[in-house]
């Protein structure tokens, strides 16, 4: 599908967000292709520890077998379908089903069965979960359910060097909030992908970003995005406080100290950095205008209380631009289900939105068509 | 329910105002980049849609003093055009004040007579 002519410059059209077909299709062309984030390297560090996700709703868990080796398997009992593994945790030995007690080894090999005896056409030797890529870049763990994408190594491009800088895998992981959406995913991945709608969707952040600075560079399979700030102190009072009080985790790079740095990771993992603390922020469609996410904090661990109040302010404000964000998804939601909304155009500023929309027109067919 | 403050929407202003105006006046010879930016950062900052109006209006005076070459004459129409967006967009954060019209109307003139 070409991205010139017509479409140049231009978002995907209204369809491609109402499609049942071209859910279907981005599930299969985008998500079952993709290195997908699953989790922080601390959350699987010890044998037996394990990490639930899922990637276009197939239920997958990551796990750290009992050799040291990251794996992924499938999280569906051969059975009768049940859901093994729950949230996260530890299974140090085997894995057992909730529903019938079916038991497997850290390789996903069953391993035992209850009353064996009763089955007629059971050939255990041949029961194993399936098994899916999974890799580690920078602290965080991705799978990938394709056999045929790129290594994990080179599939994000220069990331590694971005990301290396921040040592995540040093930062205490903690929290997993989780939330949903009435949106279609690219309507929540759009609206991170801009800084556009700051203005006018959060005047106030003028105060704390150098709003002219504010710029997305499209990269291989990310975006990174900086958002300097201000070297003037606000004239609000929390902003001045969070201005002064906050001092960078060790560490943390010095390049980075002055700014909000937002990074998009194909397809639709984000990264906030902050120089107090680091979240990571999860989509996961659930239907055409449904999505669910999950966001963690990373951060050096510190309890001090000068370093827990920049937290809980920084917490505050982007609490504040979130709901905000919300009630303009709501919005935009509601506007792409108009019979007369066909297509809009970009900004320059929402080059983030164009390079993302570039990928989905070449990753999925037919999604450009009207 | 807005979580956005009142006295905060104005600024959704600014930005092409910071992008733009500091580089104009300067080319044009009637400010000074750095100062400029300074100023208007400190009307982000501590300013109110008052002081940022009477801002615009400063602005508009020094255009009208400025002597525009031919060379230079893009550069005088780009900064009016941009002033006079602002009076495009302000209707949507409140009624019209005393000096919109006749800014307006200058501003028009600016943009039509540097062509």
């Amino acid at each position: 599908m070409s991205v010139v002519g017509d479409t140049k410059g231009k978002t995907l059209p209204a369809r491609a967000y109402t499609s049942p077909g071209i859910y279907e299709s981005e599930m299969r062309e985008v998500f079952l292709k993709a290195w997908n984030f699953a989790c922080h390297v601390s959350d699987v560090s010890e044998p037996g520890r394990f990490w639930t996700t899922s990637i276009a709703g197939e239920p997958i868990a990551i796990l750290r077998d009992s050799d040291g080796q990251l794996r992924a398997l499938s999280n569906v009992c051969r059975h009768r379908a049940a859901r093994i593994l729950s949230g996260e945790g530890a299974c140090p030995k085997v894995l057992r089903c909730p529903y019938h007690g079916w038991t497997y080894r850290h390789d996903g090999q069953l391993a035992a069965v209850p009353e064996a005896r009763g089955f007629e056409n059971l050939d255990r030797e041949a029961v194993k979960l399936p098994q899916f890529r999974v890799g580690e870049l920078c602290g965080l763990v991705f799978v990938c359910m394709s056999e045929e994408t790129e290594p994990l190594d080179t599939y994000f491009g220069d990331l590694a060097e971005k990301l290396g800088r921040l040592r995540l895998a040093e930062l205490t992981a903690s929290g997993r909030h989780r939330n949903g959406y009435d949106h279609n995913w690219k309507v929540i991945a759009d609206n991170y992908l801009e800084g556009y709608h700051i203005p006018v969707g959060h005047p106030g952040l003028l105060r704390m970003l150098d709003y002219k600075r504010y710029l997305a560079h499209p990269a291989k399979h990310h975006t990174w995005i900086d958002g300097p700030f201000r070297d003037k102190p606000s004239k609000h009072y929390q902003e001045r406080l969070y201005q002064r009080l906050l001092r960078p985790m060790p560490g943390f790079p010095e390049e980075l100290e002055g700014s909000w740095t937002y990074v998009h990771l194909w397809p639709c993992t984000f990264i906030d950095i902050y120089p107090d603390q680091i979240d990571t922020w999860q989509l996961f469609p659930d239907g055409l205008r449904r999505t669910r996410t999950e966001a963690r904090v990373y951060h050096s661990g510190s309890s001090a209380v000068r370093d827990r109040m920049v937290r809980a302010i920084n917490w505050r404000f982007n609490k504040k631009v979130m709901d905000e964000d919300v009630e303009l998804c709501d919005q935009v939601q509601l506007g792409l289900e108009s019979r007369t909304y066909e297509r809009g155009v970009l900004n320059r500023n929402e080059n983030g939105v164009l390079a993302f929309h570039d990928m989905l027109r070449a990753a999925v067919p037919g999604i450009d068509e009207p | 329910m807005r979580l956005i403050h009142g006295d905060d929407r104005w600024l959704f202003l600014t930005p092409e105002i910071e992008r733009e105006v500091p580089g104009l006046v300067a080319a044009l010879g009637v400010g000074e980049a750095q100062l400029e930016q300074e100023r208007i950062e400190r009307l982000i900052h501590r300013g109110g849609i008052d002081d940022w109006f009477a801002y615009l209006r400063s602005c508009r005076a020094r255009l009208e003093r400025a002597e525009v070459d031919e060379d230079l004459e893009p550069l005088a129409e780009r900064l009016a055009a941009v002033l006079r967006e602002q009076y495009l967009l302000v209707p949507a954060l409140r009624e019209d004040e005393e000096h919109d019209a006749p800014e307006r109307r200058r501003l028009e003139e600016l943009v039509w007579t540097s062509r």
